[in-house]
């Protein structure tokens, strides 16, 4: 039960460092690398969270690996974006690039 | 796990097809029609195979999910389920069919198909979770197809904003069924359904989380099938294509909500309070949509006024308590899903030839569409109540429950919806095939539709007419003990109450004498009532003014929140996080 509550402190302190990571970046790149930690803690969470008395249960993997497939296919789809307001703003700068329209 | 295929296959096998479907449509358009509606019938053969395993007493599948919440994944195999799974499937084959010629070839089609596989499987997901979780899980995914399919036509702004209404509104539903559910887990630790009847029963749970959980489920189920007061999405949602009207009202969506009352039946059923609330909202209900019904010139709106007042129907069977009328109301839901199923698909295909809603550009199509015409017909004949046509059979059982169990002014309300269905079943019959031919009609070459169209019309058409013989196998199914019947008095009164309410829509509407125009000009009072009816109520007004410019005015003040700038925003969700981790850790 100790080893549970560790992965899931370490989760959480996943889940805000990288969420304190996307708040003070300068560059959407980062804001992405950042991202991709917050998911990292969401799913050692999911994990911990389908730890039985005898390891992880068959179907919380299942969902675990779908997580992460999704999560890798989120950041694709971010970085294509990245590269769209790179061509639109002409800067990374997440700070710059605040108007919701074009 | 092998011998368990069927149990997982028949809700996974459409949920993975979607994931197939854009692949196979570059094979062309036909190979994922006929890819879609071999899926469907594939599950539907696999429901069918469950069938032996419920009679035995039924069975359910278990496995280790979140053992730290003590939440497991299970399938649930018994007589409710199975039968759902079949009437979902089975229906859910004719419909798709029925699209190869109804929605022919136009741009989304791969959208079109892959949710309405996504939005059986989930239905069938839905009616064969074992806990609430999944349920919730399936639950959601039906409520997301079903509002994208609504507006599936997406560059009608008026289809657009029927699909958005259809989510916004069962979403108020949504958020009371969870909150019972983190209710419920949060006082006896489990969501499972056979764990929470056993509690149930041996009266562990407390009557108070009992009542309010039970409560707030119930708004679930309300928004689910579109009961009063959150019945106003569902005749918006006729903006979508005749299929998907036909799948949301006969297979799935709408079911779930009577689904899951008859489920919770054994959990919640001991409270006369939830039972006597399921009661009136379905009564309410069954009057308001019959009214509405026999005002509104769209034929869709008929028919989906008509679902409003026939789940109703199925809510009143269900607030009896009794083992009977919930066999009556799962029969009604049989009942009502065949012949909504034929209703939609026959005007669709008026629909799809005349390109128009309007009965007042329809009439005198009869004889140049005879598939359509009978199928129509039996549609209306089995709504009514007609004998030997299901709907008689299923009507009877709730009347005569609510007569045995001295349920009179419930019996009278009843029989008064029961007039107003035949009256205005009749009258859409009347005014789509008789009459005069509008100068619409005389405009366009009117023609049988083709095979795939009326195929599962004679199907369905077949199924009103004899699909009453298989009562006594499904009270074998759903395992009902008690004798199911209704006397000789409930069939006399209804067969009356049928012939009260097909009598003023023969004269008015096939005779037309009085014209009904003449009576609208003579007797103000009927003109004022059609107006009221005409204007729903008033509901959407209502709901428009309270409801909707209050979210609006929220919506200019959070506005000023949002600066439109990452690096501020994600501040904000940080700190609002840190403050809710901080209250959780120090409660």
């Amino acid at each position: 039960m100790i080893d549970q509550q560790i992965l899931q402190i370490t989760a959480a302190a996943l889940f805000f460092l990288g969420l304190a990571g996307i708040a003070v970046t300068r560059n959407l790149v980062k804001a992405i690398m950042s991202f991709q930690i917050v998911l990292f803690g969401v799913n050692l969470a999911l994990f911990s969270s389908g730890l039985g008395h005898n390891g992880p249960s068959l179907f919380s993997t299942t969902l675990l690996v779908l997580s992460i497939s999704i999560g890798a296919s989120i950041e694709a789809l971010a970085l294509s974006l990245v590269v769209l307001v790179y061509r639109h703003y002409g800067t990374l700068n997440p700070w710059e690039v605040r108007r919701l329209r074009h | 796990m092998s011998s368990y295929y069927a149990e997982w296959l028949v809700w996974l096998a459409p949920l993975i097809a979607v994931l197939f479907v854009p692949a196979v449509s570059l094979l062309g358009g036909r190979a994922r029609e006929w890819f879609a509606t071999i899926t469907v019938l594939f599950a539907a053969v696999l429901a069918a195979t469950l069938v032996p395993t419920a009679l035995a007493g039924g069975t359910q599948i278990s496995l280790a999910w979140l053992p730290v919440y003590g939440i497991r994944l299970q399938v649930r195999v018994d007589g409710l389920s199975v039968f759902l799974a079949l009437i979902v499937n089975l229906l859910g084959f004719l419909i798709v069919l029925y699209s190869h010629g109804y929605i022919g070839r136009q741009p989304g089609l791969t959208r079109y198909y892959s949710l309405v596989l996504l939005f059986i499987g989930s239905m069938t997901g839905l009616v064969m979770a074992g806990n609430f979780l999944q349920l919730y899980i399936f639950w959601e995914l039906v409520g997301i197809c079903s509002s994208f399919l609504i507006a599936f036509w997406y560059d009608r702004p008026e289809a657009v904003k029927a699909g958005l209404k259809a989510f916004v509104v069962t979403r108020i539903g949504d958020v009371g069924l969870l909150v019972g559910l983190i209710l419920l887990y949060v006082n006896t630790g489990t969501l499972s359904f056979d764990t929470l009847e056993a509690l149930a029963q041996r009266g562990e749970i407390a009557s108070g989380l009992l009542l309010a959980s039970g409560f707030l489920i119930l708004l679930g189920a309300i928004g689910k099938s579109a009961q009063f007061p959150l019945h106003v999405w569902l005749p918006d949602a006729m903006e979508g294509p005749s299929t998907v009207s036909a799948l949301i009202h006969a297979a799935t969506m709408v079911n779930a909500g009577v689904y899951l009352v008859a489920r919770v039946m054994p959990i919640f059923g001991s409270s006369s309070a939830w039972l006597t609330a399921v009661a009136w909202v379905g009564i309410i209900s069954a009057i308001l949509g019959s009214t509405m019904a026999a005002a509104t010139p769209d034929v869709k709106r008929v028919l989906a006024y008509s679902t409003i007042s026939q789940l109703g129907l199925m809510f009143l069977a269900l607030g009896t308590g009794t083992p009977g009328g919930w066999f009556a109301s799962q029969f009604h839901l049989m009942s009502q899903g065949t012949f909504k199923a034929l209703g939609f698909l026959a005007a669709g295909s008026v629909i799809h030839l005349l390109d128009t809603r309007n009965m007042n550009d329809m009439g005198g199509i009869g004889r140049m569409m005879p598939v359509t015409f009978t199928a129509f017909l039996f549609s209306i004949l089995a709504m009514s109540g007609v004998p030997p046509f299901i709907g008689f059979w299923s009507k009877d059982l709730i009347l005569g429950e609510l007569s045995r169990t001295g349920h009179s002014v419930l019996l009278v309300l009843a029989l008064f919806v029961s007039v107003l269905t035949s009256f205005y079943g009749f009258r859409a019959f009347f005014r789509v095939f008789y009459g005069r031919p509008s100068d619409l009609v005389k405009s366009k070459r009117i023609h049988e539709s083709p095979a795939t169209m009326a195929v599962p019309l004679g199907i369905l058409s077949v199924s009103v007419a004899v699909l009453w013989l298989v009562e006594s196998r499904i009270v074998e199914l759903l395992r009902i003990s008690e004798a199911v019947e209704a006397n000789v008095w409930v069939y006399g009164t209804s067969l009356m109450a049928v012939l009260v309410g097909f009598v003023p829509a023969y004269a008015l509407y096939l005779r037309q004498s009085p014209d009904p125009k003449e009576i609208l000009e003579k007797y103000g009072w009927i003109s004022t009532v059609r107006n009221v009816l005409l204007d729903g109520y008033g509901f959407d007004r209502f709901y428009e003014r309270v409801f909707a410019s209050t979210v609006s005015k929220l919506g200019s003040w959070i506005r000023l929140v949002q600066t439109g700038s990452l690096g501020k925003n994600m501040w904000g969700i940080l700190i609002f996080l840190l403050i809710v981790a901080l209250v959780v850790l120090a409660i």
